[in-house]
């Protein structure tokens, strides 16, 4: 399966990641701030294309917003229908940056060591036995998200929420599948690393900490969200400059 | 050399084998106790449900499709999800080896992989024997399920009687679910649009050959609601359209004129879906240069509602 092989040491620094994907009510003010015409948060290559970003009602912000309007009663849900340039056009603007693959495993299984054995490494966030209770996939049969504070059961030793299940979630890097020297992959396309499996992911074990899976980093889905990082040094700084600037709802995480 | 034994005696089951026992798709005989027909290789199970009256008449659902279009995946993990659900339509899986379509597909695509295709010969085809137990009905269907090669229903299209079984399946079905790739329509492959329409003619021949002959036999046209035959006609592959989810039919009027032009003139109970089972795919090259299409992940989606469609469409 895709990701199981690629777990070799990786250095990481010490970063803080959010505790909550990106909700609904987060994205808007990003959207009402006039995010999408602010040229410095996007990649340059793309900011020709960002009028296509728009919703249902053609009007600019994720796919299935209406009238630049999330659903009623969805406002701590997740966002979704947002492409990979729009999770990272949200992250710059709010400051941060979106996780790379081994930070966002690394928070996931929190407190093991990275080796070139698998075998220490738990499956799930809370240990290594699914219970259907700890997260929204599809053997929990709701079928759509939640909202990004259910499942507590199902957090980290850091207590990070929902990385398994509700969305997948968008990393910074490229999709790699795993390969050795054996055999290899062909993507026909550029695909982005996504992780954590989603409310309809059918097999729980295409869900785990390990597993990756990749998407085009245009594509708008419904399952898809993200969450934001910043590494400790970045805010140092920061703090350097501003003490009164602290970050909420972040938990750390190295290696 | 000879030595003294009990023999005992059954001559009286030598009356059984004296009474042929018809199959119930291609209609030859078989012997009393067989459990695949020797001539079609249809299961004799139909055939006995088909007798006992008090269980009703058995349903069987072909699904048809040119070949790699998603058969096996999709009838393996629609027998999965209803057999592993409870809600408005549950399954029980009536014998062991109605398991093992589900079996083949659900444990390949956990590993991310795709099941192997299925050959052109028919005694290899799964056949699955489910009771369906609706939230609405008391009393329970006997739903048969087959996963035919795609590759055998063309042929029968071209030149029937090649393979009996295939068109047996089909004269005898209460209900088609059709597939078409919607990646390889959406793309502009023609073959897709050809493929349907020589599948939906024959089974237009079929069903008004087998209303004549019913009109025959009796003298008179069928009840009404007895004549029209569902067919849910399902665009396969659909995760990466999300234009043909929203919108199945003008999908298919938009890309595939002919398929939606006769299923206006000769279908009058059909109804358009959009599916698919796994989202994204890669190929893997092996050190000796064999290519394997993987799926990235599996997302189920609109997997159960053409069937659900069918379901409430069977005559009970």
């Amino acid at each position: 399966m895709f990701g199981v092989k690629d777990c070799h040491s990786t250095e990481i620094g010490r970063v803080l990641l959010d505790r909550f994907p990106v909700t609904n009510c987060q994205y808007k003010q990003f959207v009402a701030d006039g995010g999408y015409k602010d040229r410095t948060v996007w990649d340059s290559d793309i900011f020709t294309s960002v009028r296509r970003f728009v919703d249902q009602t053609h009007q600019l912000g994720p796919r299935f917003w209406k009238n630049g309007k999330y659903r009623l009663g969805e406002d701590d849900h997740p966002v979704i229908g947002v492409n990979w340039y729009e999770a990272q056009a949200y992250s710059r603007w709010v400051g941060k940056r979106l996780p790379t693959d081994a930070e966002w495993v690394s928070a996931a299984g929190r407190g093991i060591e990275f080796s070139d054995s698998v075998s220490g490494e738990p499956l799930y966030p809370w240990g290594s036995l699914f219970d259907e209770k700890n997260a929204n996939l599809w053997a929990t049969d709701r079928g759509e998200t939640v909202p990004v504070t259910s499942h507590p059961a199902g957090c980290s030793s850091d207590r990070v929420y929902q990385l398994v299940g509700n969305v997948w979630e968008w990393t910074s890097q490229d999709f790699a599948g795993w390969s050795d020297l054996q055999e290899h992959f062909e993507l026909g396309r550029s695909l982005k690393s996504i992780r954590g499996g989603a409310y309809d992911t059918y097999f729980e074990s295409h869900a785990t900490c390990q597993f990756q899976s990749g998407e085009s980093p245009l594509a708008r889905r419904h399952n898809i969200g993200f969450r934001c990082v910043l590494s400790v040094d970045e805010i140092a700084s920061e703090l350097a400059l501003d003490q009164e600037d602290e970050p909420a709802e972040m938990a750390m995480t190295s290696h | 050399m000879s030595g003294q034994g009990l023999q005992p005696m059954e001559s009286f089951r030598l009356g059984q084998y004296r009474l042929p026992l018809p199959c119930y798709l291609c209609g030859n005989d078989n012997l009393f106790d067989a459990v695949m027909c020797r001539h079609c290789a249809g299961p004799m199970a139909l055939r006995r449900y088909a007798e006992e009256d008090k269980k009703g008449k058995p349903h069987l659902i072909t699904t048809l499709g040119a070949d790699g279009v998603g058969k096996t995946v999709y009838l393996g993990l629609l027998l999965d999800i209803l057999n592993r659900q409870r809600g408005e339509l549950e399954f029980i899986t009536c014998d062991a080896s109605s398991l093992s379509m589900s079996q083949v597909t659900v444990s390949s695509l956990a590993r991310c992989e795709f099941p192997p295709v299925t050959q052109n010969d028919p005694t290899t085809w799964n056949w699955a024997h489910c009771r369906l137990q609706r939230r609405t009905r008391k009393r329970p269907l006997e739903v048969f399920f087959v996963d035919m090669a795609g590759r055998a229903l063309l042929e029968e299209t071209d030149r029937p009687g090649t393979y009996e079984c295939v068109s047996g399946a089909i004269g005898k079905s209460t209900g088609t679910i059709l597939m078409i790739d919607a990646e390889r329509a959406a793309n502009g492959d023609k073959d897709e649009e050809f493929f349907g329409r020589r599948i939906l003619s024959h089974l237009a021949d079929l069903m008004e050959r087998r209303m004549s002959a019913h009109r025959t036999r009796r003298g008179v046209r069928p009840k009404k609601g007895n004549e029209p035959h569902p067919i849910s006609i399902v665009m396969s592959k659909a995760d990466q359209n999300e234009a043909c989810f929203e919108n199945p039919n003008e999908f298919v009027r938009g890309h595939l004129p002919g398929i939606w032009k006769i299923c206006q003139d000769r279908f009058p109970l059909h109804r358009f879906f959009a599916c698919s089972v796994t989202t994204g795919c890669i190929t893997r090259v092996t050190a000796t240069g064999d290519r394997y299409v993987m799926p990235l992940r599996v997302e189920p989606r609109g997997v159960i509602e053409p069937f659900r469609w069918l379901a409430t469409n069977f005559a009970d």
